[in-house]
């Protein structure tokens, strides 16, 4: 190898461990200062590549992991339609009024925005939960059921939670605002399905699913165990 | 489904910014890279049986990132052939001093504009870390051929690094 061909190697790839490249680098002073000039430009090379990387990324690929299996594709499926319609739902509700309240507005530009629910085959542990909920300065009593996505989101006033919580009728999709001010309790209806958006201890929650039981159900449930902490 | 999880997590799951940053260098937009990052993580999970060599598992990665590009991104990238043309700031890592952030943005402009049968062979050797071998064969080309790919791409990169600099003194 000549100094020419280890200016070649230099530029293919400076980190080859061929021996004769490494003699050259150590004996040869042209060769050793062409060296480090190729170190300078492999440090600059590399950071050019070094952007940072998103610091929600990890927790995408887990959540869009955690839908692969059969019944959860199923259960995402229904989820999904489930939130769509309550999009659908609270559109076809505010029409009729005239000036939607700033919950109702919320809550239909954050379902427009991200219409999938992302859901892990099985059910959240409780201790996931409750930290969540204490994060939101509540608190959560007695058996709530099994809620198998959770996550923070802004809503008016300050942060709350999407969840997707299964019942014996199917999931059910909420939205909690532990922060909003809902004067009164907003009911919809359209074919089979059934949404509400309902005022709590604290702030409101937006619930949909597709049974008038289940609603009635998830709501008594939601009104019994929500608390301020 | 939890060993699976725990394989799937020892095997690529420290992965993940490799991955954004070779995606990001190919598709030149964040929310692409984001959205071509975890359809890369689906389709291995989903094919994670399949991987018979566990050493191997970066390369199988990498492969499939570069198909999903190939079969769902390559045509949504944006007209993109200098930093000016990007809509945002690339982030850094770490904070650098004025004279490393022109040296690297000439860099990264250079990369912006270089073709792709030079800029991914070069993106697999330094974000990805792959030798020579392994790039030809994710490349399905000659270790010869890289070769000569890596030596034009860093001429290129070199010869705009000097060219810049020498402007940005002589202002």
């Amino acid at each position: 190898m000549n100094y020419f061909e280890f200016r070649q190697q230099l530029l293919r790839d400076s980190f080859t461990k061929d021996e004769e490249f490494h003699r050259l680098r150590k004996e040869d002073l042209r060769c050793a200062q062409a060296y480090a000039d190729a170190m300078n430009f492999e440090k600059t090379l590399k950071r050019a590549f070094e952007i940072k990387t998103p610091d929600t990324l990890k927790d995408s690929i887990v959540l869009r992991q955690a839908t692969q299996n059969t019944n959860a594709h199923l259960i995402r499926r229904y989820a999904i339609a489930a939130t769509i319609f309550l999009t659908f739902v609270i559109m076809s509700s505010t029409w009729y009024i005239k000036q939607p309240g700033p919950i109702e507005k919320f809550v239909i530009e954050a379902l427009m925005m991200e219409p999938e629910i992302y859901m892990s085959d099985e059910a959240l542990p409780q201790h996931q939960i409750d930290e969540l909920f204490a994060s939101l300065n509540t608190k959560i009593d007695g058996d709530f059921g099994q809620i198998h996505f959770m996550k923070t989101c802004p809503t008016p006033g300050g942060t709350g939670a999407r969840m997707v919580l299964m019942t014996d009728h199917g999931p059910v999709t909420l939205l909690y605002m532990p922060k909003a001010n809902l004067n009164e309790r907003i009911d919809f209806e359209l074919e089979k399905y059934r949404g509400s958006i309902v005022a709590m201890e604290t702030g409101a929650v937006a619930i949909n699913g597709d049974n008038k039981q289940q609603l009635s159900y998830v709501e008594a449930r939601l009104q019994n165990s929500i608390s301020m902490l | 489904m939890k060993q699976k999880e725990r394989k799937f997590d020892a095997l690529i799951g420290h992965l993940s910014d490799d991955l954004y940053r070779f995606a990001f260098w190919l598709c030149k937009n964040d929310a692409l890279a984001k959205d071509l990052v975890q359809e890369t993580y689906l389709r291995a999970w989903r094919a994670l049986d399949s991987l018979k060599n566990e050493k191997a598992a970066k390369s199988w990665i990498f492969m499939i990132l570069r198909r999903e590009f190939a079969r769902l991104f390559e045509r949504k990238v944006p007209p993109i052939s200098s930093l000016d043309d990007l809509d945002f700031d690339i982030e850094d890592t770490k904070p650098m001093g004025p004279d490393d952030k022109l040296e690297i943005d000439i860099v990264r402009d250079a990369i912006l504009k270089l073709d792709k049968k030079y800029s991914e062979p070069l993106m697999l050797q330094v974000v990805g870390g792959f030798s020579c071998e392994e790039i030809a064969q994710q490349l399905n080309i000659t270790k010869s051929a890289v070769m000569t790919q890596l030596f034009r791409a860093r001429t290129k990169l070199q010869a705009a690094l000097t060219r810049e600099s020498k402007i940005g003194k002589a202002l």
